[in-house]
């Protein structure tokens, strides 16, 4: 047709048309430039709408085009289209709305979180209804550590391949919270489909997933968590193919004791009959329970918290400590490629997390004692590790163990039985 | 007549290279897609064949054949619509 005669080398074009000519905004944008940049594609053409986040790439010119005329005219030197402007996310300033002030007393378990969210990791939350566990968990992303520009990019490849961008959010700059309903599909949960999308654990990427009523997922579902947990990420294998997402994330389960939620109350009778709250428990196998390296128990909220008028910590304060903790963290193992405690290889362990004897002596009875996994006693360690980072420890004490331990013992109150 | 326009497809989180190609040829009027397209990418046809007709530009009387290379890899979505619509234009 030759209605354009400018030389096409170098450029690419990625969008949708509509029937009038306008250029719509299409899913997968930054992967797709980021592959550009890698195979020395000079100029990529995306719709307007997809500007934004196809500019956080250097090294490539980005031309926004919002509809067909304009790309007409582009090439044939009438008007010509100037490339955007290397997007920087701006800082995103700390705003929360909901704070751990809000939560009254509740220290042990706030002391818990905090540990996890500055060593990354996995937490369980057991206790009545109305205690706030919920609560408590909906505060985490308050105190979670800021993205690194390269975690938010990986994050926010998995939401761009699913659509979940917007011109106003064209990068996520925060660490994801997803709190899925526990009437989940695994699909839904690890990912899938003839062509498998991401799941909530991939879309959690490098943030929070926060299962509420754990007990009340379908056990199935639950189960396929394992793996994932494990390996940090998903691999989906269907007749199309096979795609593999990460799912560095974080895992935090709420959920109550018993069907009537009682069970262990201090002031409540539990109504349930014993098989009840055994066939409620069972719900999360022992190897899934395994993965949680801080069991917190929440307790009930006394009076005198309620009523106390004395101010609750912050949620910025708080976060001050995760962040340094993180700070050591990151120094600790610059150049390795672990991020967090609990991301720690087999192979690292001994090297990141030396004991001196006396925690050492602990370790070995606490083992004995409680009949640990393998698998506990390194996050046991791991934990261990972080609340001496949080305390400024270089080596791991007696007191570190034992306060890592501590939080592996509900198994034996709820589990053992 | 040929002409060959890029652009990327998405298999999970993985992005390929895409080449559009086009042949123009004289025959029975017809626009095919080829190349392991699905079925939104096929219906891209329609709507190339509309957005030209805004841009006041008449869709070519001949045999238009598109090809999606690597023709063994399946291209889904719509993201092939803007190299496909430019490479009629060549």
């Amino acid at each position: 047709m030759r209605m354009i005669d400018d030389v096409l080398e170098g450029c690419t074009f990625i969008g949708e048309i509509s029937l009038n000519g306008d250029i719509r905004r299409i899913n997968g944008v930054l992967p797709m430039v980021m592959l550009a940049r890698e195979t020395g594609i000079k100029s990529v053409f995306v719709p307007a709408d997809n500007a934004k986040e196809a500019s956080v790439i250097d090294g490539v010119d980005i031309y926004a085009v919002s509809n067909a005329e304009e790309l007409i005219r582009h090439f044939r030197n009438e008007e010509k289209l100037t490339p955007c402007e290397h997007y920087v996310p701006p800082e995103t300033a700390y705003n929360e709305t909901l704070d751990f002030s809000d939560v009254r007393g509740q220290q042990s378990a706030k002391k818990a979180l905090e540990i996890a969210a500055a060593g990354g990791h996995n937490a369980l939350l057991i206790g009545s209804p109305g205690s706030g566990k919920s609560m408590l968990a909906k505060r985490m992303p308050s105190i979670l550590p800021p993205l690194t520009f390269e975690e938010a990019l990986e994050t926010t490849k998995i939401h761009s391949i699913s659509g979940l961008l917007n011109s106003e959010m064209p990068i996520i700059t925060k660490r994801p919270f997803r709190a899925p309903h526990h009437t989940i599909s695994s699909a839904g949960l690890a990912g899938g489909g003839t062509v498998p999308h991401p799941g909530e654990v991939s879309l959690a990427h490098n943030g929070l997933l926060f299962l509420d009523e754990l007990a009340e997922f379908d056990r199935k579902t639950l189960e396929i968590l394992r793996q994932p947990l494990e390996d940090r990420k998903v691999t989906i294998a269907r007749a199309s193919g096979t795609v593999t997402y990460p799912c560095t994330i974080m895992l935090i389960g709420a959920m109550n004791p018993c069907p009537c939620g009682y069970y262990g109350h201090p002031k409540r009778r539990c109504i349930c009959p014993k098989n009840k709250v055994t066939g409620y428990l069972s719900k999360i196998s022992g190897p899934l329970l395994d993965r949680f390296d801080l069991h917190i128990e929440v307790a009930p909220v006394e009076f005198g918290d309620l009523s106390s008028k004395a101010k609750e910590e912050s949620s910025a304060e708080i976060r001050k400590r995760v962040v340094a903790a993180r700070a050591i963290q990151e120094e600790r193992f610059r150049g390795t490629g672990i991020t967090c405690n609990a991301l720690i290889t087999p192979d690292k362990l001994q090297e990141f997390c030396p004991m001196d004897d006396a925690a050492e002596l602990l370790m070995k009875s606490v083992f004995d004692r409680l009949g640990l996994s393998a698998r506990a006693y390194d996050r046991i360690l791991k934990v261990a590790r972080t609340i001496a980072d949080i305390n400024g420890s270089e080596v791991i004490q007696k007191a570190h163990v034992a306060a890592a331990a501590q939080f592996r013992s509900l198994d034996r109150k709820y589990w053992s039985e | 007549m040929f002409a060959k326009v890029s652009s990327l497809g998405l298999f999970g989180l993985n992005a390929f290279p895409v080449d559009v190609e086009i042949d123009i040829s004289r025959g029975n009027p017809q626009f095919e897609v080829v190349g392991l397209p699905d079925t939104v990418v096929k219906e891209s046809r329609e709507r190339i064949r509309a957005a030209l007709r805004s841009c006041s530009i008449s869709f070519p009387v001949a045999s238009v054949m598109v090809n999606l290379a690597p023709a063994d890899t399946k291209k889904s979505g719509s993201v092939h619509d803007m190299a496909i619509f430019m490479a009629i234009l060549r």
